[in-house]
């Protein structure tokens, strides 16, 4: 692959150079493929760079809407389960907002991307962390649950203060609050990743802090498989 | 609606972003373009025959919307012949055989380890879309420095991204 190829896919060759390039390009399919795959990943880093996010339906912004229809249904029927006092219900609450925020690029906003960034602060990426908002009907235990790439740990910790996903940045980051809730261990695998927690009621920021050199990505709600948190049951004495 | 041609039109609607990106060069324009081309299609799909290749129809259609854009907005950046002539080739993979998330995952995890200077190149370009001439200026380089690292960049992400894939392959995802 030669840097005219690159340059080519970035809109940057004129004249001369296109018209060698362009020659090339229909005498070589080995040459087409090498273009195709820096098509792709063009696209790709547009979106992953410019927080863009990718909507597998036809329809955009339907997972985002879906998010907040479940987070609305899910809280609905939280509240109408737990004031019916009955043992046993299980809720399911979306996260109603979710974004990272990075300390090498504190004026940098990732509200709509679609992989959140977790990172400790000895990684060549610097120090990431993840923001998770949830709004819990009630205080009381539940069991997080993450789409988590392979990669290092965090420590969940219980963060204080507003922050908006379109606009959360790391000059403005939230606190922390002084205990964590839980860690996550580092993993060689993908996938599922599920942690008990305690919540008190109302909207609870949940911060994921990397510890280890090795980033890894957790889904966002823009990803169609955003954080959710799993309510445990509550039995009432009689 | 014919549920199943509208499934196998969405398989190629990420190509078709993709074609619209490279095309434009603008996310939001290329997310509109692919959109109103899956819209025509479904409107028009009493003119698709099912032996026809549905992914070059596609990308037809997505080429006749950007000509009509192009026109209305005036080129930016220099066009290439050979991209609409040879789009069908570059882009009609079938999503279904494209694991764009998993692609997209991987770049995330390889661009959060890059270099400052580096990571500041590529957005630059991608989230800021600027051009090679303003990215030279803005790192105080010559232009050939700035096609030569992002040369580089691109391939280094490339191989990386490969690895990852591989990787999640091994681990068995």
């Amino acid at each position: 692959m030669d840097a005219d190829l690159v340059a080519w896919c970035d809109g940057e060759l004129a004249d001369d150079a296109l018209a060698a390039i362009e020659q090339r390009l229909r005498a070589d399919p080995a040459l087409r493929r090498a273009a195709a795959a820096l098509l792709r990943q063009h696209l790709l880093l547009a979106e992953v760079t410019s927080q863009a996010p990718v909507m597998a339906s036809p329809i955009r912004r339907l997972p985002w809407r879906s998010a907040l229809v479940t987070a609305a249904a899910a809280l609905v029927t939280g509240v109408l389960l737990y004031d019916a006092r009955t043992p046993g219900p299980t809720v399911r609450l979306a996260v109603v907002a979710d974004t990272w925020i990075e300390a090498k690029h504190p004026t940098v906003s990732h509200g709509r991307e679609r992989d959140l960034i977790i990172a400790g602060a000895s990684s060549p990426a610097g120090e990431c962390w993840a923001l998770l908002r949830f709004t819990m009907p009630r205080a009381g235990a539940a069991r997080l649950r993450l789409r988590a790439s392979a990669g290092g740990g965090a420590r969940v910790v219980l963060g204080s203060g507003a922050w908006d996903e379109s606009d959360a940045r790391w000059h403005h980051r939230p606190g922390l609050a002084s205990t964590p809730l839980a860690t996550i261990p580092a993993r060689v695998t993908a996938g599922d990743v599920i942690i008990d927690v305690s919540l008190p009621a109302g909207v609870c920021t949940l911060v994921l802090i990397g510890t280890d050199p090795q980033p890894f990505t957790v889904g966002s709600r823009e990803d169609g498989a955003g954080a959710e948190l799993e309510l445990l049951p509550v039995v009432h004495a009689r | 609606m014919d549920d199943a041609f509208a499934a196998r039109i969405a398989g190629h609607r990420r190509s078709l972003v993709a074609y619209a990106y490279a095309c434009g060069h603008d996310l939001d324009l290329a997310e509109d373009l692919a959109q109103e081309a899956v819209v025509i299609a479904l409107r028009e799909r009493e003119r698709y025959f099912a032996e026809a290749d549905l992914g070059a129809w596609l990308i037809a259609i997505v080429r006749n919307l950007w000509f009509r854009e192009r026109t209305r907005r005036g080129r930016r950046r220099h066009d290439s012949a050979a991209l609409h002539d040879l789009a069908s080739d570059l882009f009609t993979a079938d999503d279904d055989g494209m694991d764009w998330d998993g692609e997209r995952r991987a770049l995330a995890g390889c661009l959060a380890s890059l270099p400052p200077g580096d990571r500041a190149l590529i957005d630059g370009r991608f989230a800021d879309d600027a051009d090679y001439q303003t990215l030279a200026q803005r790192h105080a380089r010559s232009l050939v420095w700035v096609k030569v690292r992002m040369h580089r960049l691109r391939t280094g992400l490339l191989d990386c991204v490969r690895r990852h894939l591989r990787q999640e392959a091994r681990d068995g995802r």
